[in-house]
């Protein structure tokens, strides 16, 4: 079967609000990131993809399947909404237990894989726990494990590490890679964190509209040599900041350590330093409207 | 995957707080009203007796008086209650055509609309009616006597005129007034009837009878809470998004939970039904007679089964439709509205949602109007399968529109 996502010329409008505009992807088998910032679109498109909301105009298929197929669809993609959350009198092998029978699974495999999804997702011996008493993290793997349960092509998640303490967070992101090695993830996000560790292939979507799309070392090329490492006095922060893209400021004292994106070195004592995808990503955001201040 | 999807729900309805303040309001309403009323005091009856008890006459000049009798009081009062396909409706009717009805009055009787109201008021000045059983001693006792020569055709002819007056669903059909007027029975009428309660009834039928009549008031309401709660509790825990991404169908969902709650409201009700029914049993076994052990089953499967299963189904679609406990306000008003506005205790089933029998026996009586019973129990059998259909669309166009169906409506249209 052939594991990936097109996606072609995809619009969805809120009434007259345009949520999403002429999206174009391909989505390769593998973890896959979409990056924007909050209102940009993403939680529509992998809604779009799970079905749950009408494209108005353009064309998708999942693993060659066409979205208006939604029965199909729904039989080969697992979803982690934003917000999962099951009904807190379950406990975690009852909640995995009932979305099995959802997914469509007969008694006989839920039997075998209630018990191995929640050991994959490290839940087995917290299968008695009441979903209301669930920690963030807890919930987040128990609602992986649905989502893998009935082995779908396709995995969307939607900003999955967003209020989890950092330990959970990789935590996380590991279990995503590992369930990524014969299936699509497509990991929906606004921290950069997430994706610079998890995604070789991303995209950024930002007003609805894919303003990156391709491959981190191509993202990162995008500010090679355009990155500046400067200290300069704490006073002078102000100026600086309106006049040039800052990614870090570390202020000690009296001093304060820059991190500047410019096209060229913007003072004498600036040193080139490596990008990172954040330096990019805030590159790419601010790109237009720096071009205008300029 | 329905029935392990069935069993699940069915778990989860035993979870739930509401279901239990349910199962307790239900018990306690209906221990603080039925006791074994009528049963210590079936004897068979004997002649020279003086009081045999009531029954429906047949007679045409009593249906025809009382009949009239209860027009003039509507006029009086100026309102009268309809129930076009089952609900209340209180009418009032204009200047004119209350003129129009007047006259159909004077035509029956032969007397002039004022002259009708004076004796009206000087019959009820004439009694005490210090308790509401007095009032109805004298109401029942109100007749309109009818003009000389005046057939029960013409009688006919007029009430329909009425009807088109006044609207579907009156007293003043043919089917409402010819089973609604009372008179004293003979000894033979009440030998017919005991024979009838012991008979066919075997006694435990007509008990059941009384029982859905008490356990009928209390389920045109308290299944509400139950389907409400079920049907918003996806959204008040946040679980839509996560279920409608799972390839189970909308049938499958909705069919699931509607059938767990049906079956999990109506157990209470048999359970009560069954231990309600053994003081019954004993009674009959003592008299000799073979009673029906299985009636607890057979008769609230009639009467109050199809009951649940409207309330229930209405209760999902309104607040699947809604997403808000609109179905609780709706829904009780229709309940009460049903209850308050019947004008019998007994009978007069047409398309009222809570069907009244509260009285211990008149078998012969509801032998009669068993097809109206069966065809009012019918009628919410199919409009329940209907609210169901239309929950499971409601749910389907939610599940495609990211589980705003009200918004995406009102954005739409």
């Amino acid at each position: 079967m052939d594991i990936s996502i097109e996606i072609r010329n995809l619009s969805k409008n809120y009434g007259k609000k345009k949520a999403l505009s002429g999206v174009s992807l391909s989505i390769p088998q593998g973890m896959f990131g979409l990056l924007g910032p909050n209102g940009a679109g993403k939680t529509t498109l992998m809604k779009v993809l799970t079905t749950l909301l009408k494209k108005t105009d353009g064309e998708v298929e999942v693993c060659g399947v066409s979205i208006e197929n939604s029965r199909q669809i729904r039989n080969m993609t697992g979803y982690l909404p934003q917000d999962f959350s099951m009904y807190g009198n379950m406990n975690a092998y009852e909640a995995l237990d009932y979305l099995a029978v959802l997914s469509g699974m007969s008694r006989t495999e839920q039997k075998i894989k209630v018990p191995e999804m929640l050991e994959k997702v490290n839940l087995l011996d917290k299968r008695r726990t009441k979903v209301r008493s669930m920690s963030g993290g807890m919930k987040r793997r128990l609602g992986i494990a649905q989502a893998i349960i009935h082995d779908p092509k396709v995995i969307i998640v939607d900003e999955p590490t967003a209020g989890l303490d950092p330990e959970e967070r990789v935590r996380f992101r590991n279990l995503l890679c590992e369930i990524a090695k014969d299936r699509i993830v497509l990991l929906s996000t606004h921290i950069v964190g997430d994706i610079e560790a998890t995604c070789e292939n991303i995209a950024v979507l930002n007003q609805g509209k894919i303003c990156f799309n391709g491959q981190v070392s191509e993202l990162l090329s995008l500010v090679e040599g355009k990155v500046y490492s400067v200290k300069i006095a704490a006073a002078e922060l102000d100026k600086v900041k309106q006049k040039y893209m800052v990614t870090g400021i570390l202020v000690t004292g009296s001093t304060a350590n820059l991190k500047i994106i410019a096209d060229e070195n913007p003072f004498s004592q600036a040193e080139l330093v490596q990008p990172d995808v954040e330096d990019a990503y805030m590159y790419l955001m601010h790109r237009d409207v720096e071009k205008k201040k300029l | 995957m329905f029935g392990v999807l069935f069993l699940k729900e069915c778990r989860q309805v035993l979870k739930s707080l509401i279901y239990y303040i349910f199962v307790v309001v239900f018990i306690l309403s209906i221990n603080g009203q039925i006791g074994s009323e009528g049963l210590e005091h079936l004897q068979e009856p004997q002649p020279g007796q003086a009081y045999y008890g009531r029954t429906v006459t047949k007679d045409k000049t009593m249906i025809m008086e009382g009949t009239l009798a209860n027009l003039m009081q509507d006029v009086y009062r100026g309102s009268f209650a309809t129930y076009p396909l089952g609900f209340y409706k209180g009418v009032k009717l204009t200047d004119g055509e209350r003129k129009q009805v007047e006259e159909i009055l004077e035509g029956c009787t032969g007397k002039s609309y004022e002259m009708l109201e004076k004796e009206m008021m000087q019959h009820f000045e004439k009694y005490e009616q210090s308790t509401m059983e007095e009032a109805m001693a004298v109401e029942a006792e109100y007749k309109l006597p009818i003009k000389e020569g005046f057939t029960y055709e013409e009688f006919e002819t007029a009430m329909d005129e009425v009807c088109s007056i006044v609207g579907k669903g009156s007293f003043y059909e043919k089917a409402q007034y010819e089973n609604r007027i009372y008179v004293p029975m003979t000894y033979e009428q009440a030998k017919e009837e005991f024979d009838a309660l012991c008979g066919k009834d075997q006694i435990t039928r007509a008990y059941m009878r009384l029982f859905c009549d008490y356990a009928g008031i209390f389920l045109a309401i308290l299944p509400i809470f139950v389907g409400v709660s079920r049907a918003l509790r996806d959204k008040r825990v946040k679980v839509q998004q996560v279920v409608f991404s799972k390839p189970a169908s909308g049938m499958v969902i909705i069919g699931s939970r509607y059938l767990a709650n049906l079956v999990m409201i109506s157990i209470p009700v048999f359970a009560m039904a069954f231990l309600l029914q053994y003081p019954c049993c004993e009674m009959a076994r003592s008299m000799g007679i073979q009673a029906n052990p299985l009636a607890f089953l057979k008769v609230p499967c009639l009467w109050l089964l199809p009951e649940i299963m409207i309330v229930l189904a209405l209760s999902f679609f309104i607040t699947e439709f809604t997403d808000s406990i609109l179905a609780v306000v709706v829904q009780t008003a229709w309940g009460i509205g049903s209850l308050f506005g019947a004008d019998t205790l007994v009978g007069n089933f047409g398309l009222r949602l809570v069907t009244r029998w509260n009285t211990f026996g008149e078998s012969l009586l509801y032998a009669s109007l068993e097809k109206d019973l069966l065809w009012n129990k019918g009628y919410y059998c199919f409009l329940a399968a209907v609210c169901i259909i239309l929950t499971v669309i409601v749910y389907e166009r939610k599940r495609k529109k990211g589980g705003a169906y009200g918004k995406v409506c009102k954005a739409g249209c």
